[in-house]
């Protein structure tokens, strides 16, 4: 892999790793709401 | 306790703090000590900086506060994420191509030495406090069971903590901070998995949290937008975010824990499993303190968790009226026994008019409760105004020693024990690293040998640690202990974040501007607190967008006097 092709890539999966921190607080939040509803 | 619980507890410590020795035996420069030569793998640096974050605090207010205010408590992680994310982006780059000791440095090379002094100041005055009290919050567990003065369960436990701290430094800290999150994690499934066997035999988990939901214990989301409530999903999201980016951005203490990675991936890496770890674990933490809640439903509960408080109120003169509440408080709870019952059976049946009937009664039973419990604080206010009638922080550590069996309950001591010690040595590891390397290299000894340094850090770290020994004396008149903590961060973090930002993202903004803007933010946000301007969580968020915009109009005016 090339230099610039290698930075590339580093910096689309990390930027698929905040995607996928943000997508998970998003559902932990909508889960927690969830949970809320359905106990009390 | 029992011998088995105390030889469970003291194997445990011992093991963990020789462990911790070993491994950093042999340091001989500032940047081994400081920074353990910069090599700890991404699961180091995560463990690490959970561990430092969770405090004893954590483990003895937490479900103290879910059993008495519900899980609300949760939102305030939900900033955290996201706080992670643009620490990623932005901070972990910067410090690392800097090849800073502390976060502070950075500013100096961005600004001026005053706005770094003001900063690494501002800090050091909030870690010292804070520090002293989560030496204090284990030191109630020892005071409590050994019946023994405060005073020396404080020294105890302070200076088992310095001793390892100044002798290995970060490579001990790091080491031992491993080891302890993971008997924490063993200790949390632990203690959830008791609570729930000790309930009775025909209710489950699932009926447990029921029981709890109806009784508005599991309150995970509140929508409603109020700036005066501590707790809703924005002052979490928003105020959270603040102050987590500023805890984990600019806070030595966790600053110090990720430039130990190896490499930058190894640093973000860590974070990142902090940002995806860091919910759960709080939501199971406040999940076991609704499980207690749920415990006590069935169970009597001690109508003050606090027995130090209980002994001396049965030896004052008031200790007829406390019998006579307590008398009352019992045949409540008789009442209350048989309406959770029949809410069980209701639940089991599944018969929604008879839940909301059950849930009705129990509701009111538990405000009788409550409203004798607030007889027996002011009984115990009247008897005498200093005592301590916080009771959030003995729950938990009262459930553990009168309903767990021997053995598990030496694991959770040393659960407590562990939280508390990882905590106290990264916040004296970074109060010695600020001292050393902002002031007394920065001003006072520059150009002297490794060794000159590496034994003052020695001798700062010793020093911070008699200091927060002193704080800690004074902490048990803060209140719940969580919240004493967040609100003395929140005071001064919003300003040191605003200064980073400025820093990271205001490129024309020079150190005289910023440093003023920092002075006037710092005095409003005191001001603001002072009169009980909003929530605690807020203040972060005004904290930091005052120094930015005075900031720029300070700048802005400089630039016209200058044209």
């Amino acid at each position: 892999m090339t230099q610039p092709a290698k930075k590339q890539f580093l910096w689309k999966t990390w930027n698929r790793i905040y995607g996928f921190v943000i997508v998970f607080l998003a559902l932990t939040i909508v889960l927690l709401f969830c949970f809320k509803q359905y106990f009390q | 306790m029992s011998i088995i619980d105390w030889l469970v507890l003291c194997i445990t410590l011992l093991g963990i703090i020789l462990y911790g020795i070993w491994k950093s035996r042999g340091a001989k420069n500032i940047e081994t000590y400081l920074l353990a030569d910069r090599k700890l793998p991404w699961y180091h640096v995560g463990l690490s900086v959970m561990a430092t974050q969770a405090s004893a605090i954590t483990f003895l207010s937490a479900p103290g506060q879910a059993y008495s205010d519900g899980m609300r408590f949760i939102q305030f992680y939900f900033g955290l994420p996201l706080a992670m994310v643009v620490l990623c982006i932005t901070f972990i780059p910067m410090f690392s191509k800097l090849n800073v000791y502390t976060a502070y440095e950075f500013l100096e090379k961005r600004f001026d030495n005053k706005t770094r002094s003001l900063t690494a100041f501002l800090f050091l005055l909030q870690r010292g406090l804070s520090t002293g009290i989560t030496i204090y919050a284990p030191a109630i567990i020892l005071s409590t069971i050994l019946n023994v003065d405060i005073t020396y369960t404080i020294l105890f436990n302070g200076l088992l903590v310095i001793t390892y701290t100044v002798y290995g430094g970060t490579k001990a800290v790091s080491y031992t901070q491993v080891l302890q999150m993971t008997i924490i994690f063993a200790g949390l499934f632990l203690a959830a998995y008791m609570v729930v066997h000790l309930l009775p035999a025909n209710v489950g988990l699932v009926d447990a949290l029921h029981i709890a939901g109806k009784m508005n214990k599991l309150n995970t989301i509140d929508t409603h937008f109020d700036l005066n409530n501590r707790y809703n999903i924005w002052s979490g999201i928003i105020g959270g975010f603040f102050l987590q980016l500023s805890y984990f951005g600019t806070d030595q203490s966790q600053v110090g824990r990720y430039l130990t990675g190896s490499s930058i991936t190894q640093s973000r890496l860590g974070l990142i499993m902090n940002g995806l770890i860091k919910i759960p674990m709080q939501f199971f933490i406040l999940l076991i303190g609704t499980l207690v809640f749920t415990f006590y439903q069935f169970h009597q509960s001690p109508v003050f968790f606090n027995k130090v408080e209980v002994t001396r109120i049965e030896n004052s003169i008031y200790k007829d009226e406390f019998k006579a509440l307590e008398n009352e408080y019992g045949q409540i709870h008789e009442q209350k026994k048989a309406q959770v019952n029949q809410l069980v059976d209701a639940i089991h049946n599944n018969n929604e008019a008879a839940i909301d009937q059950a849930r009705t009664a129990l509701q009111e039973s538990n405000k009788a409760s409550n409203s004798i419990k607030e007889k027996v604080t002011a009984l115990m206010k009247k008897n005498d105004p200093k005592a301590d009638t916080h009771d959030t922080n003995y729950v938990f550590l009262s459930f553990v020693t009168q309903q767990l069996p021997v053995g598990v309950v030496g694991v959770l001591m040393a659960v407590i024990f562990l939280a508390a010690m990882g905590s106290t040595a990264s916040g004296l590891n970074s109060l010695a690293s600020t001292t050393v390397v902002d002031f007394y290299k920065r001003m006072f000894k520059p150009h002297q040998s490794e060794q000159f340094y590496l034994n003052a850090s020695r001798i700062a770290t010793v020093g911070w640690g008699v200091f927060c020994i002193i704080t800690a004396f004074y902490a048990s008149k803060l209140g719940n202990l969580i919240e004493a903590v967040n609100i003395l961060g929140s005071l001064f973090y919003g300003t040191i974040l605003g200064i980073f930002l400025v820093a990271f993202y205001m490129k024309s903004i020079n150190g005289k501007a910023v440093f003023y803007a920092a002075l006037l933010a710092q005095a409003f946000i005191i001001y603001a607190w002072y009169i009980d301007l909003t929530a605690f969580l807020w203040l972060n968020v005004i904290g930091c967008l005052l120094v930015m915009s005075l900031a720029y109009i300070i700048q802005h005016v400089l630039n016209k006097k200058t044209a």
